[in-house]
């Protein structure tokens, strides 16, 4: 193992809630099928790393502990290798997008004149055969969030398990809250208007008529109303916005607009997560204080625009050191399987190693309302795991199983098959 | 043609062009023309003016010691010793050196990774800079499928902040290229970026070649067949550029003619009444025919294997040599045909399927092509990956050996390094740390191939441009006064 920063003994752990139940030993009531994972350096993200056997059956850690269980079960030698909770990417297009440049390939989004497209679900159009999604696999990515893109209000993330499967209703999560990923001002997206005060005008707007239609669905469907700004399923799907029951996604960078999201979200009581954060870690204290979570990539150090003049590398680490909830996002869907360099380079950058993991495996579950089940190595969570030849941020390092609720996945994939293709060729 | 040099026009050259090419006026009674002298066996006349460069001299020798020097000229040193002074490195080598020069700044590095400076073959630094404004878009000269007649250099904006950010890590030279848009986009830039240009001819690298932009495969006819413009497909953009090069034959010949023309006329004496027609100038054909004689070396950006192989028809039928074949996700299908040919691929680790030409990307790609003998080069075209291509260069690396290729590290330094000094024609220059050589060095806190590393310093000619420790005020004027800085957050 080449890597420095990973071994036992060695780590500045982050400080961490709860110890949780790594150094437990707890029998879940299973028969058979189980498979264990032995000497492995196993990073629950609960917890500290330690050095146990961790068995799967079900779907589920089954049991964590020292030796063995007494069920049969097959064994996976984890030696000088390092198990981590499956990786999340939060904002992809996984599933949704075969090739950037045809469009019949793409389904992210809605592609429709109206801004408004709170009930628009990118992941109802889901494609399991994509060859993106073994890739991603391979690459230790278990699960993301297909996020769509264009509009105003984009539309409905989807939580996706990246199982190898005929069938989106197995790989869909179905307890993932819901989400509704928006833009929060003009720079995505212009026909709203080419103010960002016109964008909180709009705001302001619907959710005034969603609680409108809330207070009286009844009169909306007799027409019996004044006209309202969205069509009755966008109306719906914002209701849980307005409730609280659904997280509002938004894109925002610059300093003064994340500042106006989090004043918004205050005023109006809706639950919100930040990606992009460009500028973030000058407002950290105040996602600290609230809570807010923010999706940040650490490579963009540029300003890229005006809205990011203060962008910087080490934004997830300084976000990190003052308490604040971090992810990291890289939004990228072809190249997702780049994400664990993303967390690496936010390692340079100054973060924690195990915040690094953390942020792109508990908070990604917790952003979905998933951080009871998802995200971590307990018993009696989802067996979403990965198995490391080495520092799973290292680029010298790649995977060498993967299970996803519980099932070992194939990690062939169709760039594989080129290279044996050509690999003899003359 | 003897009298004006390939080298066209800077801003200052284009000033001077018309005295330049005065021709044989005034001539005393009884002498020959000074136009003549190039004809008759001496000198040509002086090839244009361009811009001053940027002066930039090392104070100090400097002395490395203690860190594992990695040359990308075969021998790593564990640890070694680098020396460099005035600008050129004066000694490389294992343990340290046999004597430390009078004044010499000596960093004492155990631990510590020196490589030769970064190079990237294919940037838009400055022609797509940062803030990403329309203003600020200069890197297509989209108004015609062919414009071999425009220059890089003259949309790099050298306040791009990203030229720093490079910088930081690790890059000492790098191709500034117009964008794909065209069939024949211009020509590129190879620049030095070092800190304080205000015009980007300042930062041109001394004695490196002329290079040209091609494009293939979908962007042009994307662009112009959107317009009902030719080329809207392949064969249209095969045809316009052959139509090019037919074109830029005749005006070779023409030239020659003219040599042969004016060889003749000085030999008679020059008489007065006699002197042979000057061919019109263009600047187009100039950049073409300066490819034919080989004195430009083409870069195209291809992505499939059939498009490649096409190319390399042209370039036979034509006679020019490419030198670089660019984001050629498919080459590891023609590696065998690079390899003959001697065309280095510069491409990505990991990029694919953003367009259908590159869905058959494969991260084994640029190690395949190291073991067939092709020159593999790992480029960024990016505005952040240019800042990490020792970190894209491992992920290459990386997946050849699990992939059952035999390499090693000094394999892998050579993609971002000298390999991509002869993609460029500066591999005399620069590119590997041996004497005499341009003092461009990196030294990394880690191991360059870890995902934790980064510079330490980055010398530039010698210079120190970038020093971890001593963080400087921003380079770009654009990045000056903004609220990170006035709030002393940077």
């Amino acid at each position: 193992m080449t890597r420095t920063r990973t071994l036992i003994g060695g780590l500045v752990l982050a400080a961490l809630t709860a110890p949780g139940v790594a150094t437990a030993t707890t029998e879940a009531p299973l028969e058979s099928g189980w498979t264990c994972i032995t000497n492995a350096e196993v990073h629950p993200v609960t917890g500290p790393a330690v050095e146990q056997t961790v068995c799967v059956a079900n779907g589920i850690v089954a049991w964590m502990g020292d030796g063995l269980p007494s069920t049969p079960h097959h064994v996976v030698d984890g030696t000088d290798h390092v198990l981590t909770p499956g990786l999340v990417e939060v904002n992809s297009e996984l599933g949704v997008t075969e090739i950037g440049a045809v469009p019949d390939t793409r389904d992210g989004d809605a592609g429709v004149s109206d801004e408004i497209r709170a009930a628009f679900r990118a992941g109802d159009a889901f494609n399991p055969q994509s060859t993106l999604i073994p890739l991603a696999r391979a690459s230790g990515i278990t699960s993301t969030i297909v996020a769509p893109r264009g509009g105003f209000i984009s539309g409905q993330g989807l939580w996706v398990d990246l199982a190898a499967s005929r069938d989106i209703r197995t790989m869909y999560v179905r307890d993932a809250r819901p989400m509704i990923f928006a833009s929060f001002g003009p720079n995505d997206h212009e026909d709203v208007g080419s103010s960002r005060a016109s964008a909180m005008l709009r705001y302001r707007e619907l959710l005034a008529d969603v609680m409108a239609f809330m207070a009286d669905p009844a009169a909306y469907d007799a027409a019996a109303m004044r006209e309202l700004s969205a069509s009755r399923l966008d109306l719906e799907a914002m209701a849980g916005v307005v409730t609280g029951e659904t997280l509002l996604v938004l894109r925002v960078n610059r300093r003064a607009d994340l500042r106006a999201a989090l004043d918004f979200a205050g005023e109006e009581a809706l639950d919100i997560a930040i990606l992009g954060g460009g500028e973030a870690w000058a407002e950290a204290a105040s996602f600290a204080a609230s809570g807010v979570p923010v999706a940040v990539n650490p490579l963009l150090n540029l300003p890229a625009g005006f809205s990011d003049i203060g962008a910087r590398e080490d934004t997830a680490a300084r976000l990190h050191a003052a308490g604040a909830p971090v992810i990291i996002s890289g939004g990228d869907t072809h190249n997702i399987r780049n994400l664990r360099q993303l967390a690496g380079n936010a390692v340079r950058a100054g973060m924690p190693w195990d915040a690094a993991l953390e942020a792109i495996t508990l908070a990604p579950a917790r952003l979905a309302g998933l951080g009871d089940t998802y995200g971590a190595i307990e018993v009696g969570r989802v067996a979403n795991l990965v198995l490391w030849d080495g520092d799973p941020f290292e680029l010298s390092s790649a995977a060498t199983h993967v299970w996803i609720q519980g099932e070992a996945q194939p990690l062939e994939h169709r760039q594989g098959a080129l290279f044996e293709r050509y690999r003899d060729s003359r | 043609m003897v009298r004006s040099t390939f080298r066209a026009a800077t801003w200052l050259a284009l000033s001077s062009a018309l005295v330049a090419c005065g021709g044989a006026q005034s001539a005393d009674e009884g002498e020959l023309p000074a136009v003549c002298d190039a004809y008759l066996g001496g000198e040509p006349e002086a090839p244009f003016q361009r811009a001053v460069p940027l002066p930039v001299s090392q104070d100090a020798p400097v002395v490395i010691t203690g860190a594992t020097v990695m040359t990308a000229a075969g021998d790593v040193y564990e640890p070694g010793y680098v020396v460099f002074e005035d600008g050129a490195l004066t000694g490389v080598g294992a343990g340290d050196p046999d004597a430390i020069p009078d004044g010499a700044v000596v960093y004492d590095r155990p631990g510590a990774f020196v490589t030769p400076g970064i190079i990237d073959t294919h940037s838009h630094l400055g022609v797509y800079p940062t803030p990403y404004v329309p203003a600020h878009s200069d890197g297509n000269e989209a108004t015609g499928p062919m414009t071999p007649q425009v220059e890089a250099v003259h949309s790099v904006w050298p306040q791009d902040p990203g030229f720093q950010r490079a910088v930081e890590g690790g890059i000492t030279a790098l191709q500034i290229l117009p964008g794909s848009a065209n069939l024949i986009g211009g020509r590129g830039f190879v620049m030095k970026p070092h800190d304080g240009a205000l015009n980007a001819e300042e930062l041109r690298l001394e004695g490196a070649p002329e290079t040209l932009k091609m494009a293939c495969g979908e962007n042009p006819k994307r662009v112009y067949g959107g317009r009902g413009q030719m080329p809207s497909t392949r064969m249209g953009s095969t045809a316009t550029m052959r139509q090019a090069w037919i074109d830029a034959q005749a005006y070779v010949d023409a030239e020659d003619e003219y040599d042969e023309a004016m060889t003749e006329w000085c030999e008679d004496g020059a008489p007065e009444d006699d002197e042979p027609d000057e061919p019109g100038r263009n600047l187009g054909n100039e950049t073409l025919a300066g490819v034919l004689r080989g004195e430009i070396m083409p870069h195209i950006h291809c992505y499939r294997a059939d498009e490649m192989l096409t190319q390399m028809q042209l370039a036979d039928q034509f006679g020019f040599s490419i030198r670089s074949f660019h984001h050629a996700v498919e080459s590891y299908k023609i590696r065998w045909e690079l390899a003959e040919y001697d065309i280095s691929v510069s491409t990505w680790a990991d990029w694919w399927g953003f367009k259908i030409e590159a869905y058959d990307a494969i991260v084994e790609n640029a190690a395949l092509l190291h073991e067939a003998g092709v020159r593999a080069v790992i480029h960024s075209d990016s505005a952040i990956g240019i800042q990490r291509l020792n970190q894209e260069a491992a992920k290459a690396y990386h997946a050849g050996l699990r992939g059952g290729i035999e390499l090693d590290d000094d394999d892998a330094l050579s993609w971002i390094t000298i390999n991509a000094a002869w993609a460029l024609g500066i591999d005399h220059l620069t590119g590997s740390l041996e004497v005499g050589k341009m003092a461009d060095v990196v030294v990394w806190d880690a191991h360059p191939f870890s995902v934790y590393a980064s510079p330490e310093l980055v010398f530039i000619d010698g210079v120190l441009e970038h020093d971890a420790n001593a963080p400087t005020a921003p380079w770009s004027d654009f990045e000056d006064g903004q609220w990170p800085l006035l709030e002393e957050w940077r």
